[in-house]
């Protein structure tokens, strides 16, 4: 055992010298020195790259654990990703390929996008959208969707985009939350060659809440009640006159919610000035994207990854950035692969579970496809097993022949990559990599004292960057505990990691009660409220599962009341209304009927003590385990 | 006699109250209109206001008489008049009026359906020039003619115009005007006399748009048995009027916008002209060093053998692709609008990673440097990457026009020698597929062709082209051919011209830099098919050559209706757009152009008339007018925005041409004088080659077939080709200069001018397109106007003949087939019509 993991330690993976040499960045280790030693130096000028109608006085003001970036500049993001890009002579470029499953594509370029952002925005204004504004989103991964984002943000109004999978209860809640005062919704969203209804969600959501809602309607065009407009007719209704509020540095450029143990989703707050400007340094830098590059990120507009890398960080440089509709193995296993040769994909950035699913499906699907123009994947989300790893360099890579595979580690709160294997570094299996530049992590016990290399701790951030959260939208309480959980004035990223002697990091999963499905983060106490809201239901628990595919699979125990008896059907009803409630990521594998939950004396639930019988494992301490 | 039909009214209504009172039982209408000798629906009026006023009662069987009796009143002049007005309603049931002089001025009454108010109350109109019954008014002399002033574009204003029009209706006593007050409404008048012969009114009718233009003999008829207008009465003599405007082809320079001017990329026309002409190495040479070249050229100009770039090996699709890349590589290169509607984008990576697939697989199928290779395909991605494709081997593509007969389709294929066809088997205009494969299956009849086919509808040709192995460019000399293209049949039997590699790309890229100055990032649309020149050198080998974005539509660009193109301009960013003097006429016909985004218009194909010029540059953007033909492959004259622009005045020469204006023998004439546009040098694009014709160099010359003159300043005018002087009388005219004229009448949309063999010498004969559709009566009339239109601007000529016409036989590329309208009048045979456009139902003169 410990000679095998010796080995495992020992196993390196490299990018191809040809690749190495020709990377953005050269000298990994100069520039993190020169990221911790001068971060004002270092990310002012990587600012200064961007459109700022006043220039910032400062770079950063630090006070433990507020941090503001960019002090006096105003600017807006995506006046730097349209109007900056069109006139530096980008206009006729293909900003966006979006790709559909049956293989309809549709292009648009810089002036495109450009034109029809000012036109939505226009029109979003005459329905009332100001500056500060909050707008949720709730549209399927398409243009439309990239354009509800960026004519939001152009407006200087502040986007929550709530992912087009997401139940009724999530969509409400989310809405409700952030005050919105306008929702852009979708009727439908396509998978697998069907239309997945989103229309009744949202009718069902939104009911008796008064907010004016823009349909972007792809299935039916019907008539539309008083407050409900159509996105069509809404963008080519309106002429393209609406011009880039420019905003504060820290003015917010969108809430994105996220889960979180308590059951509550946190809506995490980013800002257009630190924000445009980090995650722009990890594209060049880390993703390794140039020019003329055509960059793939498979994840949704509705997740952290969407943001940042789908729509903004690609476009404020300028790049070509593909969207794809619909599920990575329709129709057929190859579809991924005939999209990166017909594209001729240079750099994409996806998912473990979707690395898994390639492996299940083998090597001959990529070997169809002439892969050739692929240089780097990137992989993020959860942690990727090494069989994973090995599988991508060997089938994807040609053996590292053709190009790099770079694990990398961030959340939502984080903008972007935090710990990742630059290309210029050797990968190795089972650890996401270093601390990137800007990044000064480390892997502490619960009282915030370093644990020695190679064992678990909590993964801990210990100053903040450009691209990390603000605040906790309506809480900045819940902000405050990311840094108060561990002591010593360090974030708290909730992950229990381990680090080697060379600075590798090993991310082993949430130290806390919230599951990793498929690369989404779902609070076990979301879906066992969800569980309890149906009437036959007494009380749930959930747990985490190891899933070959999703990395985690959600199992309930679920305790009836009295009268109800446990049934298939049953079963079925509550498997049926959580995915009516949250989504169909957050609808449990299996449901198993108890009498009762384990407590502590206290009466909260240990899942530990499920999740150890599941397993088969040593549950631990169940000294405050209730009789 | 005027006081007798001018009471039939009141003698019928007596006759039908006697024919009433016999009849106590009831009188039918039918017997009414019987005895009376009118229709039915006048015995019906009659009776309905007999019945009105009490006279009569209507009852099951028909009418008896009413209880009151009617008593007879003696007119005086008022109620007589009045009565006219209720006589003509009677007859025509149109809206009537009346306009009575009285002492006091003149009181306007009218009849017409109840609840429709009049537009003009009880006063008339100061513009009463622009009414058919103040014409009458004014015709005789009962008002002293109003200020002029335009009301409508419809509306004569014209004081010359205006005084042959009055005095056409003091000869006809019937006054008629189009567009009365409201475009779409046209109305007639005549004037009302007194026993002695004294004016003392007008009447006239209403003709509304519904009605247009059926009921216009009868409503005229009926005013002028209702007036009794005797053309014999002598009219006093009429009021004199103002002297005539200036003729509006009077020339003025217009300056050119200011930032555009300021930000052209060409600042300097006259010293970049005159360093073209000393050193043509310094000039050229640093430009076309911008591209890539195998092996430099020896010579960037050898006058003695009129070539570019001796010397020189490159490849034209090496630099309109891979030149770009990678920098380039996301950008969008072309648009390509289909038949069908589908939009696509393309992007120079697509395009380059495509096109050198498809070189694999046409050398797969034995095609290689120097074999020319023929397409049928209309405008479109597949045509622009066949081209790009064989360009790569080094092969001569050969664009046959879709649409081409199977005859003319044979004969080209068989004269240019292909070995291979590449077809489409159907393409669309006005959003309708039209077949092919039978037109290229009869040509292709017994030749041993091997044909490429492009399955409309379908993706088969570019899944074939992107399963061949990609073929890196062949390096060519500078002159080897790249393409092989027929001239448009406009003058007989289509010659082959031929263009290279190396001297076409500098020249077309120049032109698109210099001369339509389009900038990096913008788009650039021409609405030339593909297979045309303008379409070869400016719809896809200048804009790739130069890294830009180029939009192909297939379909016509008014189609499915103006407002689309506006709206295609508009929404795909066009900047820049070259086009012909045809679909401007046309928009112009089409009225006023939607807002759009365009920087510039540049108009090729036939002379582009001043009226024209205005208004593009009121409704599109500037004007850029230019000249040149498919042998000198890109612009040779034209006005560059260093300069003003003088509407009607093509331009000057551009940097490497050399231009004049000679007499038969080739001696040089003066400003002023018309002769034959010759250049003495030639630009790089100029052609390698000719096949199949006599070669335009005669003497040193190159005779461009063009009738022209020049001003002091140097710039050119055309008039018309050569072939087409109308020599009348005295008088040589350009058709040009007699078509520019009649174009300048408002109610003229296009027009065609051609000589036939008169008496003496030529006769001049116009074909109008109207504007808006004219009624038969009304053509003589505006023939007439026109006549005197045109004379009043052309001096003394004699009086041409006017024919009206819905359409002008065109070439495809635009240019009008004046061959085909004298075939027409002389009933002779129009000769080779391949090249005429579809659509073309031979047009109806009258």
């Amino acid at each position: 055992m410990a000679l095998e993991k010796l080995l495992k330690e020992e196993e390196r993976l490299w990018a191809p010298e040809g690749l190495r040499r020709q990377a953005n960045l050269q000298d990994f280790a100069g520039e993190y020195r020169r990221s911790l030693e001068d971060p004002e130096g270092f990310w002012g000028e990587w600012a200064r790259r961007f459109y700022w109608e006043k220039p910032f006085e400062r770079v950063l003001e630090w006070n433990l654990p507020e941090h503001r970036w960019f002090l006096g500049g105003t600017t807006n993001a995506v006046y730097n990703a349209l109007e900056r890009n069109v006139e530096r002579g980008l206009r006729n470029k293909v900003a966006l390929i979006y790709l559909a499953e049956d293989g309809r594509e549709e292009k648009l370029t810089y002036g495109e996008l450009l034109d029809r952002v000012r036109r939505l925005a226009t029109g979003l204004r005459r329905l009332g959208v100001e500056k500060g504004d909050r707008v949720v989103i709730y549209m399927p991964l398409t243009l439309e969707g990239v354009l509800s984002m960026l004519a939001t943000a152009y407006l200087g109004a502040i986007h929550s985009v709530v992912y087009a999978g997401l139940g009724v209860a999530a969509l409400r809640e989310r809405i409700l939350d952030a005050g919105a005062k306008l929702l852009i919704a979708g009727d439908v969203s396509y998978r697998r060659g069907k239309g997945v209804d989103l229309r009744s969600i949202v009718e069902e959501a939104i009911r008796d809440l008064p907010l004016k809602v823009v349909w972007f309607q792809r299935a039916f065009r019907t008539e539309l009640p008083e407050g409900h407009y159509d996105f069509q007719e809404i963008l080519w209704g309106s002429a393209p006159e609406a011009r880039a509020e420019m905003v504060d540095a820290e003015h917010p450029l969108f809430i994105l919610y996220t889960s979180g143990s308590t059951g509550k989703p946190k809506g995490v707050v980013h800002v257009h000035g630190g924000y445009m400007v980090g995650t722009t340094y990890h594209l060049r830098t880390f993703f390794d994207v140039k020019d003329d590059d055509v960059y793939w990120a498979t994840s949704d507009i509705g997740w952290i990854v969407g943001h940042s890398y789908i729509v903004y960080a690609p476009l404020l440089e300028g790049v070509t950035s593909v969207l794809r509709e619909g599920a990575p193995d329709y129709p057929d296993p190859g579809a991924f692969w005939q999209a990166v040769e017909r594209h001729r994909v240079n750099v994409m950035f996806t998912a473990p579970t979707a690395v898994r699913l390639f492996m299940k499906f083998g090597p001959e699907w990529p070997k169809r496809y002439d892969l050739s123009s692929l240089r780097l994947v990137a992989v993020a989300g959860e942690p990727l097993n090494p069989e994973a790893l090995r599988w991508a360099y060997t089938h994807l890579m040609e053996e590292g022949q053709r190009g790099f595979v770079a694990d990398n580690w961030w959340q939502t709160e984080l903008g972007g990559p935090t710990l990742g294997t630059p290309l210029t570094l050797p990968a190795k299996p089972g650890f996401a990599g270093v601390a990137l530049p800007g990044v000064e992590a480390a892997v502490v016990d619960e009282d915030g004292k370093p644990v020695p290399p190679g064992q678990g701790g909590l993964l801990v951030l210990k100053r903040p960057f450009p691209h990390m959260m603000r605040t906790v939208w309506g809480n900045h309480e819940r902000y405050l505990q990311y840094w108060r959980e561990v002591p010593g004035g360090v974030y708290a990223a909730g992950d229990v990691a381990s680090r080697d002697e060379e600075g590798y990091f090993s991310v082993l999963g949430r130290a806390d009660d919230v599951l990793n499905v498929a690369g989404h983060r779902i609070g076990t106490a979301d879906v066992e409220s969800a569980l309890v809201s149906h009437p036959a239901v007494a009380e749930a628990a959930v747990i985490g599962v190891p899933d070959p595919l999703k990395g985690e699979a959600i199992k309930a125990f679920v305790v009836l009341r009295l009268g109800e008896s446990p049934s298939e059907e049953l079963k079925e009803g509550l498997i049926a209304h959580v995915r009516r409630e949250l989504g169909p990521i957050a609808t449990p594998s299996e449901v198993v009927f108890l009498d009762k939950l384990p407590k502590t004396r206290s009466g909260k639930i240990l899942r530990r003590l499920l999740k150890a019988q599941e397993l088969g494992k040593d549950p631990g301490d169940l000294s405050t385990l209730e009789e | 006699m005027a006081r007798k039909r001018s009471l039939s009214t009141v003698q019928a209504a007596l006759r039908i109250l006697a024919y009433l009172a016999e009849h106590p039982e009831g009188v039918e209408v039918k017997e009414v209109a019987r005895l009376l000798g009118k229709s039915l629906s006048t015995a019906y009026a009659l009776l309905n206001s007999l019945a009105e006023e009490g006279f009569a009662v209507k009852t099951e069987r028909g009418y008896r008489l009413g209880t009151t009796k009617p008593v007879p009143v003696e007119s005086p002049r008022g109620p007589y008049l009045g009565e006219a007005l209720e006589e003509l309603y009677l007859r025509t049931r149109e809206r009537c009026y009346l306009a009575l002089l009285t002492p006091e001025g003149v009181r306007l009454k009218t009849r017409g359906r109840q609840g429709q108010p009049h537009p003009l109350g009880d006063t008339l109109p100061e513009e009463v020039h622009a009414l058919a019954l103040g014409k009458v008014l004014l015709a005789f002399g009962a008002l002293p003619l109003p200020p002029l002033r335009p009301r409508t574009p419809y509306t004569l204003t014209d004081p010359l115009a205006l005084e042959e029009e009055l005095k056409r209706v003091r000869e006809s006593g019937l006054a008629a005007e189009m567009e009365e007050y409201a475009p779409g409404l046209s109305a007639l008048a005549a004037p009302l006399f007194g026993p002695r012969g004294e004016l003392l009114g007008a009447l006239g009718v209403v003709v509304p748009a519904r009605r247009f233009p059926f009921a216009f003999s009868r409503l005229a008829r009926a005013l002028s048995e209702v007036a009794q207008v005797s053309p014999h009465l002598s009219p006093p003599e009429p009021p004199s009027l103002a002297p005539p405007p200036e003729p509006s082809l009077r020339v003025e320079a217009v300056e050119p916008p200011r930032t555009l001017r300021e930000e052209a990329n060409l600042q300097d026309y006259a010293e970049a002209y005159r360093a073209s002409l000393e050193d043509p190495e310094a000039f050229f040479g640093p430009f076309a060093r911008e591209f890539l070249w195998e092996s430099p050229w020896k010579e960037v100009y050898d006058p003695e053998n009129r070539r570019w770039f001796a010397g020189g090996r490159t490849n034209a699709a090496l630099n309109a692709l891979d030149r770009h890349l990678p920098q380039r590589a996301q950008q969008v290169a072309l648009l390509t609008l289909d038949g069908e509607g589908r939009l696509e984008k393309w992007t120079y990576r697509e395009l380059h990673d495509l096109s050198r697939r498809l070189a694999g697989v046409l050398q797969a199928l034995g095609v290689q440097a120097g074999d020319r290779v023929a397409l049928y395909l209309p405008t479109g991605v597949e045509a622009a990457l066949s081209l790009l494709a064989l360009a790569r081997l080094g092969a001569v593509h050969v664009a046959l026009p879709v649409g081409l007969g199977p005859e003319a389709l044979r004969e080209r294929l068989v004269q240019s020698k292909a070995r291979l066809l590449i077809a489409a088997d159907s393409y669309f205009r006005r959003g309708q597929a039209i077949p092919l494969r039978p037109v290229v299956e009869a040509a292709v009849h017994g030749l041993d062709l091997p044909i490429l086919w492009h399955p409309r509808g379908t993706t088969e040709f570019l899944e074939r082209a992107s399963e061949g192995r990609s073929v890196e460019a062949v390096p060519v000399e500078a002159h080897h051919p790249l393409f092989l293209l027929y001239t448009s049949g406009s003058t007989g039997k289509p010659k082959g011209v031929v263009h290279g590699h190396g001297g076409y790309m500098v020249g077309v890229a120049w032109a698109l830099r210099y001369l339509f100055d389009l900038k990096p990032g913008e788009v650039f649309h021409t609405t030339a098919d593909l297979f045309w020149v303008v379409g070869h050198s400016f719809g896809l080998y200048a804009p790739l050559l130069l890294g830009g974005t180029s939009l192909l539509v297939e379909d016509r660009p008014d189609h499915p209706s103006p407002a689309a193109f506006y709206e295609r301009l508009g929404r795909l960013g066009v900047d820049v757009l070259l086009t012909s003097p045809t679909v401007l006429r046309l928009l112009r016909r089409h009225g006023e152009a939607r807002p759009t985004a365009l920087r510039l218009v540049g108009s090729v194909g036939e002379a582009l008339a001043p009226e024209v010029w205005r208004w593009a540059q009121e409704n599109l953007a500037w004007p850029l007018d230019n000249w040149w033909q498919t042998e000198l492959g890109a612009p040779a004259l034209a006005t560059p925005l260093a300069l003003p622009a003088k509407p009607g005045f093509v331009g000057v020469p551009l940097p490497g041409v050399e231009a004049r204006v000679v007499d038969a023998e080739g001696r040089v004439l003066p400003p002023g004088a018309k002769g034959h546009l010759v250049l003495l040098r030639t630009g790089p694009a100029h052609m390698v080659d000719l096949l199949g014709g006599e070669s335009p160099w005669r003497g040193g010359l190159y005779w461009t077939g063009d009738l022209a003159t020049w001003d002091e300043e140097g710039y050119f005018r055309i008039l018309g080709r050569t072939d087409e002087v109308i020599k009348v009388g005295e008088a040589r005219l350009g058709t040009a200069e007699v078509e520019a004229i009649a174009l300048t009448h408002p109610q003229v949309a296009e027009a065609a001018a051609i000589g036939l063999p008169g008496e003496e010498g030529e006769e001049m004969a116009v074909f109008v397109v109207p504007k808006k559709e004219v009624p038969e009566e009304l053509k003589p009339l505006l023939a007439e106007k026109l006549k005197g239109h045109l004379l009043r601007h052309l001096g003394p000529v004699p009086p041409p003949r006017i024919y009206f016409t819905e359409s002008l036989p065109r070439t495809r590329s635009g240019k009008i087939l004046r061959r085909l309208l004298k075939a027409e009048l002389l009933g002779m045979d129009p000769g080779d019509t391949s090249g005429l456009e579809e659509g073309y139902g031979t047009g109806k003169a009258s």
